[in-house]
């Protein structure tokens, strides 16, 4: 099946031939290896898949909809039976679409998303009928161990999101703001690392596909969701600190497997990344002191360890990407050195450095990506880095003991001057394309 | 994929060998309620008699541990918490539970150091009823448990314990209602 990407470069071959940059035996090389490289599923559309998967898990909410309704006219016996016959239901489709539709994305994405749904409501349908206690954890936690096996069966994404959902949910459930709850973390861990092998294999795919994507978007997000839930007791520099770290390690990570994303959703490591590198120099912008008697990071041993992996894998994603020779943006690198300054010279008193770094970094961080976009001639770049100082710039004068007139005046003049800067460097852009092509 | 199949039949397996053949204990109750969403609506059962003694062999129970509860019946066949262990008891039927506070007895005869008492959270906290009887049978056992006349069978056999039936005046729960709603 030919993407969008392969068109283009089949259509840019003859092209290229012709001036003389390549040989017509190149060409065809180029030609036979990307209809080489295996799909991700066999022939399918993108649609079907997608309303094969929803369909699929659709029946499978209302089964358990129904099955929570609880029927009482049902003897205990037949409850229990009851119980089981959706789970036998599911296991029957999955069998059939592993022996005789392997090949399909859409009967094993359905049949898998369907199996774990089922295999949930089985266990909640037992626990009703037999009135068993336990917690919404303990039900999260035997569903995803359970499923670990439905990520590599066959590697479809189904499992896969609902299993990363599981976790995340049940991670939000830890009540740990008092107290670590060691457990909860552990059993976290234990189980993202679980899943990890699947992720390594769809990750390491230098084709674009929808897996890649939406393997990478559940991963950042359930990281970034579940560490403030399972360290709500953690301080609020020491909470930032770890962001900047996670930052840093995303951009660096994306780096390695979608640095040739062409857009931003296609890129979620560096995309995350940066929407954390962006809000962590907006935050400590502010002078907090002013606020707040903030502490400053609360080291402990597992912090420490925690670093030096983060750090050690950042050094292992940046050698990478140097070797490949992959351009790496300094800012969203260098987020967590940034971080741990500010929070440094916040602790011990500076904290009109602190802000004035981070404002600094800010800034820089958008003028960098203006000029990038100028180079590159891609708008997009250009937007991103007037949006970065714009936002500062207004943010600041927030800040400041202006009255509303002239604030609102200020509004005005950035607002205009966006709009003025992009129309202008869009017709300077377009313009210097003509000129190229 | 055979363990998919497996689980749930073992569980059910587990739970049936409780129901038919264990010892059947009533425990009175008293009443709260919440919602579980994911699976369906249910009473909470909170249970009056949740105090139990600590021989001075096991003085090492503190609040937050699990220890075993001895169970017996008294003359009418409701349940009595005998002792709190930290091993299980051999001589008669056990479940386990969370100590969620401890008492030291003060008899006021003198301070009796060997005499302690622990509260315990006791698992069997829940009864699922049918989704339109959710209301009725919450105020059911509310008003059974003001007066005393509400208790949970509870199955008990090597440990485990099931939930059999809860009682309102005597009838099982959905039998009360439906006359009652006959009336």
């Amino acid at each position: 099946m030919q993407t969008k990407e392969t068109k283009w470069l089949y259509g840019q071959l003859p092209l290229l031939v012709k001036e003389g940059h390549i040989s017509e035996a190149n060409a065809e090389a180029i030609r036979g290896y990307y209809k080489a490289l295996p799909e991700d599923g066999s022939n399918h559309s993108l649609s079907f898949l997608i309303t094969a998967v929803l369909g699929a898990l659709l029946i499978a909410a209302g089964i358990v909809t129904i099955f929570a309704y609880n029927w009482d006219d049902l003897s205990r016996e037949w409850r229990a039976v009851f119980s089981i016959l959706p789970l036998v239901a599911a296991q029957v489709f999955y069998g059939y679409a592993f022996l005789r539709k392997r090949d399909s994305a859409a009967w094993m994405e359905s049949t898998s998303g369907f199996l774990m749904v089922m295999l949930v409501s089985s266990m909640a349908l037992i626990s009703q009928t037999y009135h068993l206690g336990g917690t919404m954890k303990d039900l999260l936690l035997y569903w995803c161990v359970l499923s670990i096996p439905l990520l590599y069966l066959k590697r479809v994404s189904t499992p896969f999101v609902l299993f990363i959902c599981g976790i995340t949910w049940r991670a939000t459930l830890s009540e740990s703001y008092r107290q670590l709850n060691v457990q909860d973390v552990v059993s976290y861990a234990l189980l993202l690392l679980a899943a990890f092998p699947y992720l390594y294999f769809i990750l390491r795919s230098s084709v674009t596909s929808a897996a890649k994507t939406i393997a990478g978007w559940c991963t950042v997000l359930s990281i970034g969701i579940a560490y403030p839930f399972l360290f709500s007791g953690d301080n609020f520099f020491t909470i930032l600190y770890v962001y900047g770290l996670l930052s840093s390690v995303f951009y660096l990570a994306g780096k390695r497997y979608y640095a040739h994303e062409e857009h931003f959703w296609l890129r979620p490591f560096q995309t995350m990344a940066i929407i954390g590198t962006f809000s962590l120099g907006m935050i400590f912008s502010y002078d907090w002191t002013k606020f707040h008697n903030y502490t400053g990071i609360h080291y402990s041993i597992a912090l420490n360890v925690f670093s030096l992996i983060c750090l050690a894998t950042m050094l292992f994603f940046f050698i990478s990407a140097y070797r490949k020779k992959i351009f790496i943006n300094p800012f969203p690198a260098a987020t967590v050195l940034i971080t741990w300054l500010c929070i440094s010279l916040s602790d011990s008193g500076h904290t009109s450095i602190s802000s004035l770094v981070a404002n600094s970094f800010i800034l820089l961080y958008g003028i960098f990506y203006l000029r990038q976009g100028i180079v590159f001639r891609k708008m997009s770049l250009v937007n991103a880095g007037m949006f970065f100082i714009s936002l500062l710039v207004l943010v600041r004068f927030f800040d400041s003991n202006l009255g509303f007139l002239l604030k609102g005046i200020a509004f005005i003049i950035v607002g205009s001057g966006f709009l003025a800067a992009n129309i202008f460097l869009n017709r300077k852009l377009k313009k210097s394309e003509a000129q190229h092509s | 994929m055979l363990i998919y199949l497996a689980v749930p039949f073992y569980l059910i397996g587990r739970y049936e060998n409780v129901l038919r053949n264990g010892e059947i204990y009533r425990f009175r109750l008293r009443p709260v309620d919440p919602y579980d969403a994911f699976r369906g609506k249910y009473v909470a059962l909170s249970y009056i008699d949740d105090g139990v003694s600590v021989s001075p062999a096991d003085s090492d129970i503190k609040a937050g541990m699990e220890v075993y509860i001895s169970v017996a019946k008294d003359n009418k066949g409701f349940a009595v918490l005998k002792n709190a262990s930290l091993s299980p008891s051999s001589q008669s039927n056990y479940f386990k539970a969370n100590v969620y506070t401890e008492v030291i007895n003060d008899t006021g005869t003198g301070h009796n150091v060997n005499s302690r008492k622990v509260y315990v959270t006791i698992p069997f906290d829940r009864f699922y009823v049918n989704e339109p009887m959710a209301e009725q049978a919450e105020s059911s056992y509310r008003n059974g448990a003001r007066d005393s006349s509400a208790y949970a069978e509870i199955a008990i056999k090597d440990g485990k314990g099931v939930v059999k039936e809860l009682y309102i005046q005597g009838r099982p729960l959905v039998e009360y209602l439906k006359d009652g709603s006959k009336k």
